[in-house]
Order: structure tokens, then C-alpha cells, then sequence
């Protein structure tokens, strides 16, 4: 019985005990550009939930307010109404203990890969020299031990997109939020990394949220996909990813993921998914 | 091995043509240019006979600045002094002003019109007041330099610690930034170059603004030099004393584009000069 329940918890994390990271009901709204002076929805009734050590995707095209949700989920923008839990907890001071990484690098081109990398711990009072030894130490994982002392301005955009993800996760955080991190990439650079991270962050603890356009990188990585609609952004399916972890090569052509792929699409098209 | 003997030799030959091509771009326009203005001047002036009092030939100012450079060099010190101490106290003023109205808008609205308005009373008119205030001194003609150079210098650090990308303030901020950390570590450095700008102009300007303050009353100096030397149609000398202080000023001129250039090493390229 004991190691049943173990068993299960292992799989889907988010079964048992308080979700790691809840949004609750939230709805954002900009006054409208357009002549007659009502307001932009951008985020209508949003609720979702992320478990320890799971990985979710947000999955929605351009402009359906991803980028927002994630800014209110990290404590940048204060919602209308609804609200955001950490630990169950709505009142949780969350910037500050959010990592966020944003679709572009964002990286300061006075500083080296290294002095990007260790920025936060830097920024969170640890000394200089010991935020120093921390990011040499996992530059390596990262494939970014060659270019450490190089200037990001020198480097290839995948390579860009490591040191914003090395910064993002170095300091000790429970949730981490990436922002279509892949999408100014070129295909093939965004495969390798897609697998990458997928190793990276496997055995971490933390709770991911990733928002994409792109199906297939949200199957690749995601314990679960929302399904986003605009252009007054709404939660319209969830699917749980039935896929093997870690993903094994070729993936993306066997008949499973295609199926899922199917239903993702049909979602994305405005229909109704079959579970909702 | 014999392959390449023979062939590094010509990689350097390569390389410093190369560089003797960049160094004449540089230097052959501006050097053809003044040449040809110059032999102009000379012609003209011993063509139409003009008098050395109206117009000396560039020959005959050469000569008083060889024959006078003692004297010259000992008023250019003084104003070099003069530059010197008013461009450090204007950079002080005005890094410290554009910190404030950068970062308190209460700061900018109460000081940011008057640094404006400040610009719009000419010097001229104020320099003779700091002389009856202050006296004949070196110090009323560091307050000029100061007054003229300080602008800028703010105008272009507010600038800068505005520019900001909103983006890189918000990772700061998830990153656990404090508005403090905001200004040292990201406004701060991407100002830099915008700093630069600011005392380049500062640097040419405060030439002005010595001989200004010489020139309304000192007891030395190349501007109160041009000063009495022009009522005793000493005109040769002033113009001597016109191509020492041009010296003086693209001198100081290189001297902060090489502060910048070394500040900036690490910064891309665009953000910097050419090189
Ligand atoms: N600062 C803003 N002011 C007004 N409208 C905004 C602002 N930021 C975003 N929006 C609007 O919100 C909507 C969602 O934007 P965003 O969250 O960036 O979408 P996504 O990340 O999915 O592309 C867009 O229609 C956009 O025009
Ligand atoms: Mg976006």
C-alpha cells in the first residue's frame, strides 16, 4: 500500500499534497489602444497548477498573453483579479523568488559569460568570488565551460540562450519560468537544445513552466500541456503528455506522440478537447 | 617547412600595408585639407600684400610661435590649469547632478529646468560678475570652465541612466534586484558610453569657456594674452596663441577619447568608436 502510493507519487507528482505553484482564477486587463477607451483582456479566468519536479507547458500562439501570465506569475504585473499561490501560500512574496528566463537573452554585454551567470547570486548578497566558483562549477553542464571569460556579444545565440538559463537557475529557486526560450533560434539549434534541457533539468525539484508556440516542443519537455486561446487569453484544454521519460531518440515520429500532436492541434483550432 | 618559408613572409608585409592604409584614411584627408588652406593663406595674403597687422602669414605665425614658445607655453600652463580644475569640478557637479534627477523624479523636476536654463545665460555676461566676486584669480575662470562644461555632461548621463531597457530591469528585478543594485549594476555601466559622449563635448568646450574668463580679466593665460596682444596689432601672436590653445583642446579631446576607449574595451563595438 505504502509503496503504491510512493510509486504513484513518483509519476505524477502533482497527485498528492498542495501543488508547488497554483494560479487561481486569474484575469489581467490593459487599457485598450483602440478608440472608445474600454480595456484589452489579455488573461481571462487563467487557473493552472504546477507540482514539485513537474515540468508543464503552456502551449498558445502569438499574442494570447503567455508572456503576460508569466510576468503575473513572477510578481511583475498585479493581476485584476485571481491570484497566485507558492506553496499554497497567496500572500508569498514572489519577486525576487521566481526565476524567470526571459525569449530574449537579455545577457549585460560589459560582462563575461561568467559575470552574467553568477548575476543573481550576486544580486542575492553572496560574495562575489564564491558566486564566481558556484557558476565555473556548473558552466560545465552547461557546455559553457570554453567560452566562460568570452563576451556574450561573441557568441552564437544558442550559446546566449545557456548563459540566460544558467543565470536563471543558479540561484536556489522552487519555480522556474521560461519564456518561449527557445523561439528566436534556428530548428536545429532549438532541437539540441530542447534535449539539452530536458537533461539539464531532469532530477531537479522544480516546478517548470514553459510557454511556447510550438507543439512539439512542448510535447518533447512537458509532463502536461494547457492548451492557451486568444486574443483574450483562456485555458481552453489540458493533456497529460503520455510519453516515456527521458524522451527517447526520434521521438517526435513515433504514432504516440503524433496522435498527441493531433489532439493539441484540434485544441489549438478551437475545438473542444475530449477531457474537458 | 619550405612551404611555409615562403609563405609567412608576406603575411606581415600584408598586415602593415594594410595598417599603413587604415593610419593614411585617417590622417591624409584632414592633413590635404589644412595643407592646401594653408597655401592658401600664405598666397593670398603675399599676392594682395595685406598687411601683418590685418592678416600674418602662416609663415610669420610659425615663426613668433617659435620665437615666443617660452612665452606661450607659460600662459598656455596657466590655462591648462584653468581647464584642468574646472572640467574635474564639473564632471563631480554634473556626475552627481544626473545621479539625482536620474533617480528621484521630485530631483528632476526641481533641478532639471534650471541645469537648462542655466545654458541660456551666456557665459559672457556671467564672467565678468564672478570676477568682481571672486577676483583676477585663477578661480573665477575655473567657475566659467565649470559652468560651460558641467551641461554636457548631465544632459547626456540622464540620458544614458534613463535608457534602460525596461525588459533588463524586470530580470533584475526577478532576480531579487534592489533599486539600488538597479542603478550600480545595470544603469550605471549601460550610461558609460553615454558619459563619454557627454565629456568629449565637455572637453572642447571648456577651452572656450577659459578663454572666456581670460579674456573678461586675468593676469595670465592664452585667452588675456589674445587680449593684449590684438590692441598692439601683435596679430601674429594671437593667432600663435589661436594655434596652441587648438592644440591644447584636440589634445584634451584625445585624452578622454582614450579614458573612453580604455573604460570601454569591453563593451561591443557598436556601442563604442570605430575601432
Ligand atoms: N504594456 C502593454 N500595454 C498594452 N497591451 C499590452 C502590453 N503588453 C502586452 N499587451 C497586449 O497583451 C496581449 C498579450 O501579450 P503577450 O502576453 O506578450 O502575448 P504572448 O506572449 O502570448 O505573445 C497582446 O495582445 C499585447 O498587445
Ligand atoms: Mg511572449
Amino acid at each position: 500500500m505504502n509503496s503504491q502510493t510512493a510509486a504513484l507519487e513518483i509519476q505524477n507528482p502533482t497527485g498528492t499534497g498542495r501543488p508547488r505553484l497554483e494560479v487561481r482564477r486569474v484575469t489581467r486587463t490593459w487599457a485598450s489602444m483602440s478608440p472608445g477607451g474600454r480595456t484589452d483582456v489579455v488573461l481571462q479566468d487563467v487557473s493552472l497548477s504546477v507540482g514539485a519536479g513537474e515540468f508543464v507547458a503552456v502551449l498558445g500562439p502569438s499574442g494570447c498573453g503567455k508572456s503576460t501570465l508569466l510576468n503575473v506569475i513572477a510578481g511583475l504585473q498585479v493581476p485584476d483579479s485571481g491570484e497566485v499561490l507558492l506553496d499554497g501560500d497567496p500572500h508569498a512574496q514572489r519577486i525576487g523568488r521566481v526565476a524567470h528566463m526571459h525569449q530574449r537573452d537579455l545577457l549585460l554585454p560589459w560582462r563575461t559569460v561568467i559575470e552574467n551567470a553568477r548575476l543573481g547570486l550576486e544580486l542575492g548578497g553572496i560574495p562575489v568570488a564564491e558566486a564566481d566558483r558556484r557558476a565555473r562549477e556548473v558552466a560545465d553542464r552547461f557546455g559553457l565551460s570554453k567560452v566562460a571569460d568570452s563576451y556574450p556579444w561573441k557568441l552564437s545565440g544558442g550559446m546566449r540562450q545557456r548563459v540566460a538559463l544558467l543565470r536563471a537557475t543558479l540561484p536556489d529557486r522552487s519555480v522556474l519560468l521560461l519564456d518561449e526560450p527557445f523561439g528566436a533560434l534556428d530548428a536545429i539549434t532549438r532541437a539540441d537544445l530542447q534535449k539539452w534541457l530536458a537533461e539539464v533539468l531532469n532530477r531537479s525539484n522544480r516546478a517548470v513552466v514553459l510557454v511556447t508556440h510550438d507543439i512539439e516542443e512542448a510535447l518533447i519537455l512537458a509532463d502536461r500541456v494547457y492548451v492557451m486561446a486568444g486574443p483574450s487569453g483562456r485555458i481552453v484544454d489540458e493533456v497529460s503528455v503520455a510519453l516515456p521519460r527521458p524522451r527517447p531518440e526520434g521521438i517526435a515520429t513515433s504514432e504516440l506522440f503524433v496522435a498527441q500532436k493531433r489532439r493539441l492541434l484540434a485544441a489549438l483550432a478551437g475545438q473542444e478537447g475530449m477531457e474537458r | 617547412m619550405r612551404a611555409s618559408e615562403t609563405f609567412t613572409p608576406q603575411l606581415p608585409s600584408n598586415v602593415a600595408y594594410q595598417r599603413a592604409k587604415t593610419l593614411a584614411a585617417d590622417w591624409l584627408p584632414p592633413t590635404a585639407l589644412a595643407a592646401t588652406a594653408i597655401g592658401a593663406w600664405e598666397a593670398a595674403v603675399r599676392v594682395l600684400s595685406v598687411p601683418a597687422w590685418l592678416l600674418p602669414p602662416p609663415s610669420s605665425v610659425l615663426a613668433v610661435t617659435w620665437n615666443s614658445f617660452g612665452l606661450l607655453m607659460g600662459h598656455a600652463g596657466t590655462t591648462l590649469l584653468e581647464i584642468i580644475l574646472g572640467f574635474t569640478l564639473a564632471t563631480v557637479c554634473g556626475v552627481s547632478l544626473a545621479a539625482g534627477i536620474a533617480s528621484s523624479r521630485l530631483l528632476e523636476r526641481s533641478i532639471y529646468p534650471f541645469v537648462i536654463a542655466s545654458q541660456t545665460v551666456p557665459v559672457i555676461t556671467i564672467a565678468p560678475l564672478l570676477l568682481v566676486w571672486v577676483g583676477p584669480e585663477i578661480t573665477s575662470k575655473v567657475i566659467v570652465v565649470a559652468i560651460i562644461s558641467f551641461f554636457p555632461i548631465t544632459v547626456n548621463l540622464v540620458d544614458g541612466l534613463r535608457a534602460s531597457d525596461r525588459e533588463m530591469v524586470d530580470m533584475f528585478r526577478t532576480l531579487g534586484a534592489t533599486k539600488r543594485q538597479v542603478f550600480l549594476k545595470l544603469q550605471t555601466p549601460s550610461a558609460l558610453p553615454y558619459l563619454f559622449s557627454g565629456l568629449k563635448v565637455a572637453a572642447v568646450v571648456s577651452v572656450i569657456g577659459a578663454v572666456i574668463g581670460e579674456w573678461v580679466g586675468a593676469q595670465g593665460g592664452l585667452g588675456w594674452l589674445m587680449r593684449v596682444s590684438a590692441p598692439q596689432l601683435q596679430t601674429a601672436r594671437v593667432f600663435a596663441a589661436i594655434l596652441v590653445l587648438s592644440v591644447l583642446a584636440m589634445l584634451l579631446f584625445m585624452a578622454v577619447a582614450g579614458a573612453e576607449k580604455w573604460a570601454l574595451r569591453n563593451y561591443p563595438r557598436s556601442n563604442t568608436s570605430r575601432r
